[in-house]
């Protein structure tokens, strides 16, 4: 009795969130791709750590290496066997081999390329690598065909995948809500305007209209501001939906009596958009962020891989696969399509946890 | 015994929630027998639906029947069938036919509403598309829809709920079914509709032959229809008998506070406290010990009611039963008039705080991005009122009149086409409260305050108590901090709520206690004039009654003026000094409460006193000399001549049909907008309900 009481009490003075959050807890496939996500981002802080190298380091003598295995015994602890090569005398190409007699040991917090972590703190600690930096390399995934290290390219790609994704839905997000919010609460001639734009904007295929605004930056940009104007090309064309489902939901709200109630209680427009009315979809806004930065992060991916995007030397998952465009590369050479399973990882991911918070967003839904 | 077409014994429904086992429906005995309507009432959370599904097998997860037996015809046991088998399927629709609260709701919006009817015809009877529609003309016409082949093909959005309602009935009734099923299917229509949805039932019943199972929490409906009623209170039959047994002899203390608590109309316009049942239903959660009601009974014993099931008793020969300690209850002394009643009415007109003069508002209709709007909906159409001081006026129609719409311009929460209101300040002077603007209409939003009517959507699901009421403090920069919370916590014990909630979501609120906060927030700012928009049609019977003493009572403690809008009349005798009754945007009357109930001048008047449900099975048939059509014609393009001809029964001449009524006095106070009320003489409540004692306990059956 006593303890049903209890918990009675922390029911009635629970909020929103908390309210949203038991119910996400009960969605077990969504959490756990919750903490995927989560660890996504991580990675993509903490990318120049976490990477063996710099990505950037070519190596001629070991173009198109294969993947080595992590071996483990008690004399040296974890280790990989080096690679041996042969060059075919006639079409110069490289055959690789492992050496299982010699063992390259790797170690944690190993001395390597130097870098900038998070952008300030010089540091040369790799969380993993060969302890000999100036020794035999190791490849996890292979190399790419100048020989650079495949594995260390795709977490040093995921800062930029992944920050695209962000910033690019979180413009998109400011416009949405700005043009959904006032074509919502407004109304009348003036939604009738702004929905009709959206409409074109939403009739003209994508890809063509991200390459024509695409098209339209000068060559001459450097790659910081390329990258920018990717994520603002991107974000004008996806505002749209963010746009539509702030608007339905202030249109589904602007009914409630409580928005009247609001008025009575001398409320100004402001403060009942923005106090009394946006509150109450939040949650929705949030879950709706979620599923939409999956489709930047491959609106990105899909710009590089045809060319337009970021180009080397700047590393993202898009500009990775741009390498596996060529059917001869992924013939001898199939690890350069491990990328691409780092897109599907963190799209399927990132969907499954939006969905899961979808669910749970509107506690007040019986 | 013969057996009954329908018996349920010892039926438990529980559902199976992580917060524990709610036992909804907890060992029910009822039998419906063959032809006769038997009443399902309690109010709100008592298991009422939830019996009326299970013998359907209609219980959403995480629902369940766990033990009993519903037999069906004496054969078969429908508490042992599987809820998706073929045979459940054949009863349901075919056997049994189920209608609900919704009729908008019930009905799917995409379908023409006669697809919908062939459909059930089809689903049951082997019938070609000819054969169906023609069959569902037939019986659309049948429960009453006049036009029926034009109506076959509109969609539900284009009828009325009273026409929706009579739709589900004919879906219901399509198969010839041995029992109705209604679940509170008059709860969310006016009384108008309401008593032509009971009468059109019982005709049905009567050609049909079958057996209605009716569930409502309102007793006054139960006194209309019932053979048989059973009192249900938290998943549990407290008391059964017949309808005459429960109103004049009734054993069980809550089905007495039931009956005591539904407001009557009474003729005399006197305002009158209600007698209230203490607090209300328990979550299923904690269903007390013993005796379920011995937490709001008046007539405890201690260590007998808290601890021990009550036993059954039974009274008179067939059938009337009660589950009490008590073998006889002591009668409830009756409630107090209000002191002031005399004083009230007696008083002469006292400065008016608030006057309308020609009031209207227009909607525009049609029109578009490049079209002017074609025509207007007229919602307030040349409205002239006036409130006096301190006192309360009644502002009565069915939905649909324009009364919200005035309410709402009043309160300057939409903008009034044109007229004049015409509001007087503390300090005497008139203010014309369309003029007024920015900072100074802030400061009449402060004077002027709404109680709204869904208690649902009305409260912020995300602020907290706190938040909801101090709002208008907040934005009007009275108090802030500490102080404000001191506020709130005041206010909220006014209305009788716990300050301790003040950090509570809404969610953790009943329909009545959400109901209480909505008062406190339109308080708070110590107002002059409350507007209260149907505060109480969307609560259940007994918790009406808290809710009208609770504002009479503050009324009274804190000078207020209520501008009181509803389309009951018998809850606005409750709390109103004059009344004003309003018809497709006019007013049709407006008297003094008092004269208004005792001799309407308007037909529509007396249309509406007659159509409220009287709480006296004896008093039934006599309603239907009164009945009006059902639909409230179009506001766009309202009947020449008086509005009301299409449904008056006192229509005479060319007169009423081309010839707009002015509103004209008749003798002091008093106006009706009528070309013949001088000449009618219509039926006010006196002259049926002369004398009837407010419990019921002299009724006979001598109609």
């Amino acid at each position: 009795m006593n303890d049903s009481s209890v918990k009675d009490e922390t029911l009635a003075v629970a909020s929103q969130w908390k309210l949203v959050w038991w119910g996400f807890k009960r969605h077990r496939v969504a959490l756990i791709c919750g903490f995927v996500t989560i660890a996504i981002y991580l990675v993509a802080v903490f990318a120049p750590f976490l990477a063996p190298g710099s990505g950037q380091k070519a190596n001629a003598d070991y173009t198109y290496a294969p993947p080595q295995s992590l071996h483990f015994d008690f004399d040296t602890g974890l280790y990989v066997n080096p690679y041996t090569f042969e060059q075919d005398p006639e079409t110069l190409a490289l055959s690789f081999t492992t050496d299982e007699s010699k063992k390259v040991p790797v170690g944690f917090f190993v001395k390597g390329e130097p870098y900038e972590l998070l952008g300030f703190i010089p540091w040369d600690r790799h969380l993993f690598g060969p302890e000999d930096p100036n020794g035999p390399p190791m490849y996890l995934l292979g190399t790419d065909s100048v020989g650079r290290d495949l594995l260390s390219r795709i977490i040093r790609g995921t800062t930029v995948s992944m920050s695209i994704g962000l910033v690019g839905v979180l413009l998109s997000l400011l416009l949405g809500i700005v043009l959904g919010g006032v074509s919502g609460y407004v109304g009348g001639r003036t939604d009738t305007v702004i929905q009709r734009i959206i409409e074109i904007i939403m009739s003209i295929p994508t890809i063509p209209l991200w390459m024509a605004l695409f098209a339209a930056v000068p060559a001459s940009w450097s790659q910081l501001e390329r990258y920018f104007a990717l994520t603002v090309v991107i974000s004008l064309v996806g505002w749209t939906g963010m746009a539509r489902e702030v608007r339905g939901k202030f249109f589904a709200v602007r009914g409630e009596e409580y928005v009247m109630a609001a008025t009575a209680d001398g409320a100004g427009r402001f403060r009942i958009m923005f106090r009394h009315m946006l509150p109450s979809f939040t949650s929705h806004i949030i879950a709706n962020l979620s599923l939409s930065i999956p489709t930047v992060i491959l609106a990105e991916t899909a710009l590089s891989f045809i060319g337009i995007g970021l180009q080397t030397p700047m590393i993202s998952w898009g500009v990775l696969l741009q390498e596996a465009q060529n059917i001869r590369a992924v013939s001898t050479a199939p690890w350069m399509l491990v990328p691409g399973v780092a897109v599907v990882v963190t799209v399927l991911a990132m969907n499954f946890f939006g969905d899961g918070l979808r669910d749970a967003a509107d506690p007040y839904k019986h | 015994m013969e057996e009954p077409l329908l018996r349920i014994e010892g039926l438990r429904t529980h559902f199976f929630t992580s917060e524990g086992v709610l036992k909804a429906v907890d060992g029910v005995d009822l039998s419906v027998p063959a032809g006769t309507t038997v009443c399902l009432v309690g109010e709100s959370g008592c298991g009422k639906s939830v019996t009326a599904r299970s013998i359907l097998q209609l219980v959403d997860k995480p629902g369940k029947i766990v033990d009993g037996s519903i037999r069906w015809n004496g054969k078969v046991d429908l508490a042992r069938l599987h809820p998706a088998g073929e045979e459940i399927r054949r009863v349901r629709g075919g056997e049994i036919g189920m209608i609900f609260q919704e009729p908008m709701a019930s009905l799917s919006p995409m379908y023409t509403v006669g697809a919908q009817l062939s459909q059930a015809l089809r689903l049951h009877r082997d019938l070609t598309k000819q054969e169906a529609r023609q069959e569902s003309i037939a019986l659309l016409r049948k429960v009453g829809i006049p036009n029926a082949e034009q109506r076959f093909d509109s969609y539900p959005f284009q009828l009325s709920g009273g026409m929706c309602q009579r739709v589900m009935i004919a879906i219901a009734l399509c198969c010839d079914p041995a029992l109705l099923i209604a679940d509170e299917p008059t709860t969310a229509l006016d009384v108008t509709t309401q008593a032509r949805i009971l009468d059109l039932m019982m005709d049905l019943r009567a050609q049909n032959d079958m057996a209605i199972l009716f569930i409502t929490h309102d007793l006054g409906v139960v006194a209309e229809i019932a053979d048989e009623v059973a009192v249900m209170y938290l998943g549990k039959v407290v008391e059964h008998g017949t309808v005459d047994e429960i109103f004049s002899d009734p054993r069980h203390p809550y089905t007495r506070a039931l009956l005591r608590s539904i407001p009557k109309l009474r003729g005399s316009g006197a305002r009158q406290q209600l007698t209230a049942i203490r607090g209300m239903v328990p979550a299923l959660r904690r269903v007390p010990d013993g005796c379920p009601f011995h937490t709001r009974c008046d007539h405890v014993i201690e260590g007998l009611c808290d601890t021990a099931p009550p036993p059954l008793r039974t009274y008179g020969g067939d059938g009337h039963l009660a589950y009490c300690h008590l073998d006889e209850v002591p009668a409830e002394p009756s409630a107090p008039v209000v002191a002031r009643v005399a004083e009230r009415a007696s008083a002469s007109e006292a400065e008016p705080l608030l006057r309308i003069e020609g009031l209207t508002k227009h909607y525009p209709s049609g029109g578009g991005l490049f079209r002017r709007p074609s025509g207007a909906v007229r919602a307030v159409d040349g409205v002239d009122l006036a409130i006096p001081a301190g006192r309360t006026l009644g502002l009565v129609g069915e939905s649909g009149c324009g009364k919200t719409t005035l309410g709402r311009c009043v309160a300057r929460l939409i903008d009034p086409t044109s007229g004049r209101i015409l509001y007087r300040t503390a300090e005497g002077d008139e203010v014309d409260l369309v003029t007024v603007t920015g900072a100074r209409l802030k400061e009449f939003r402060r004077q002027i305050r709404v109680i709204f009517q869904d208690p649902f959507s009305s409260l912020n699901p995300r602020m907290t108590l706190q938040q909801i009421v101090g709002e208008p403090l907040k934005t009007h920069g009275i108090a802030g901090g500490s102080e404000l919370k001191d506020r709130v916590a005041d206010m909220l014990v006014r209305v009788g709520l716990r300050p301790e909630y003040m950090q509570r979501y809404p969610h953790a609120f009943s329909g009545g206690q959400r109901q209480r906060i909505n008062i406190a927030r339109a308080l708070i700012t110590e107002p002059r004039l409350v507007i209260a928009d149907e505060p109480v049609s969307a609560l259940d019977v007994s918790v009406r009654a808290q809710m009208l003493n609770l504002l009479t009572d503050l009324q009274d403690e804190l000078g207020l003026t209520y501008l009181f809008i509803s389309h009951d009349l018998s809850v606005v005798e409750h709390i109103s000094d004059r009344v004003t009754v309003m018809y497709l945007g006019k007013v049709a009357e407006d008297a003094d409460t008092a004269n208004l109930y005792r001799q309407p001048l308007h037909p529509y008047t007396e249309a509406l006193l007659h159509a409220v449900p009287v709480p006296d099975p004896g008093l039934r048939r006599e309603r239907h000399a009164y009945e009006i059509a059902d639909d409230l014609p179009d506001p766009a393009a309202p009947p020449p001549g008086c509005r009301f001809h299409t449904r008056c029964t006192h229509v005479r001449d060319e007169l009423c049909r081309t010839v707009v009524p002015e509103l004209r006095a008749f003798g002091e106070r008093r106006q009706a907008a009528c070309h013949h009320a001088a000449d009618l003489t219509l039926a006010g409540m006196a002259s049926t309900a002369h004398d009837v004692e407010v419990s019921g306990l002299t009724a006979g059956r001598d109609a």
